[in-house]
């Protein structure tokens, strides 16, 4: 009897362990290099959880060790978040990506005015949309290392080009936001730029967050 | 010296990783390049049997065969995996339209197509006539599609309703192809009793259209089996 109990636990544990190894496929990264702009992922609509773009001459790029997008609605506002790091040009992205080379953690959040989704399957409304960056109630912050920006933008603008339900299995699983950004902005009086951005994320119930 | 032949063979190709295609999600390695515990692969075999016949040319130094040979080429697309920590199946693109992206979690896809095809070899006998003789073969087929089908092997079993649907996204059999390859045989017997001729073929190829193919097959070798008759 206790042999049994035990065949069942651990057979329990195995089938657990496996659905989970299953779910953790699309939470990873898959690095297609651009064949353009060196060291930047290649603009995608399969959700492979990526970003990147050049700031001035640095790359605001994902990497392994941070969830790459977050959408949050809190207190009315809901902001569009990327998490990465930010590395020199000069270097593939592909090595920065979470092994063993120190990269400088950056953060880049959107508000998106206007938008207020209560659950993650409500982004699918960002589809075909494009948002003025430099409109009135448009507000980007930056975070590099420790230091908290408020990027004073004058122009650009984000692109949320393809947004998709994504079913896997007959069992919807995440929302896909695939787009480009790019903007100039004042940050501390000198103008900066934020360049050729894309992203291909993807975001489920874990990566959306309303309170 | 004229022979007649019955042939069987098998042929392994070693194929390019099948990363480049647009109804399957990308691939990445869950562990540093150096550590590879799982990524996509694409296999391919091919089994035959047939008949030729052999004229021999040139002092017997040479021989020339044609026949008919029917062909069954098995393809494969799957994940193979050294640990436990790699996933043992790939996404599926099955359905793209408007704000709706359907996968569907697949372990394996295979194709399975019977070809007709002739055979032409060339085969050179350097050695005196012996009952134990080696020989050199170059030879090439150009064959035909008889029919192809294809199987799934869904993650999910609940899934096999899909089959039919995914059969027609991945590409159709190639409708002609043609292989080419090197062989070195013995020839077990005397030339004017029955007897066997036993091949290694290396390395052989494939000539395709690879741009519409469902594996893209390399290099690859294998061995040949056949029975003589004397004429």
């Amino acid at each position: 009897m206790k042999n049994y109990f035990i065949y069942v636990i651990t057979s329990v544990i195995f089938f657990i362990a496996g659905c989970q190894k299953s779910e953790y496929e699309l939470e990873k990264s898959i690095y297609q290099p651009d064949e353009t702009h060196s060291g930047l992922p290649a603009y995608s609509e399969w959700g492979y959880n990526t970003f990147g773009a050049f700031y001035e001459r640095k790359l605001f790029i994902y990497n392994e060790n941070e969830v790459p997008a977050k959408v949050i609605n809190t207190g009315g506002i809901t902001r569009f978040i990327l998490k990465g790091g930010l590395v020199p040009s000069e270097n593939d992205g592909y090595y920065y990506n979470g092994y063993d080379i120190y990269t400088p953690t950056m953060t880049l959040a959107f508000e998106l005015p206007g938008f207020h989704p209560d659950v993650y399957s409500d982004l699918i409304h960002l589809n075909d949309t494009i948002i003025d960056l430099a409109g009135p109630d448009m507000r980007i912050t930056a975070i590099m290392g420790i230091d908290t920006v408020d990027m004073d933008v004058f122009n650009g603008k984000l692109q949320f080009k393809r947004v998709q339900h994504l079913i896997v299995d007959e069992q919807p699983v995440k929302i896909i936001l695939s787009g480009y950004f790019g903007f100039q902005a004042l940050v501390h009086g000198e103008p900066v730029s934020m360049s050729y951005g894309r992203f291909d994320v993807g975001i489920d119930e874990y990566d959306f967050a309303k309170y | 010296m004229k022979s007649f032949y019955f042939e069987t063979g098998m042929d392994f190709m070693i194929c390019n990783p099948p990363d480049n295609k647009d109804y399957i999600r990308g691939d990445v390695n869950p562990l540093p390049v150096y550590y590879e515990s799982s990524y996509m692969m694409a296999l391919m075999y091919k089994n035959y049997i047939g008949f030729k016949y052999e004229k021999r040319v040139l002092n017997n130094k040479l021989g020339l065969l044609s026949g008919v040979r029917f062909t069954r080429i098995e393809s494969s697309i799957g994940r193979n995996n050294y640990w436990s920590t790699g996933a043992n199946f790939l996404y599926l693109l099955y359905n793209q339209e408007g704000t709706t992206t359907e996968y569907l979690k697949v372990k394996d896809i295979s194709q399975v197509s019977q070809y007709l095809g002739i055979p032409l070899e060339l085969r050179i006998y350097p050695y005196e006539e012996r009952k134990v003789q080696m020989y050199y073969k170059i030879a090439a087929d150009i064959n035909i599609l008889l029919k192809g089908k294809s199987k799934v092997t869904f993650y999910d079993p609940d899934m096999n309703s899909y089959s039919d649907a995914v059969g027609k996204i991945i590409e159709d059999p190639w409708k002609v192809y043609a292989a080419v390859y090197a062989a070195v045989g013995m020839k077990i017997g005397a030339s004017d009793k029955p007897g066997i001729n036993i091949e290694a073929c290396f390395p052989s190829a494939i000539i395709c259209n690879y741009n519409t193919s469902f594996v893209e097959p390399s290099y690859g070798g294998g061995f040949q089996v056949n029975i003589r008759f004397p004429l």
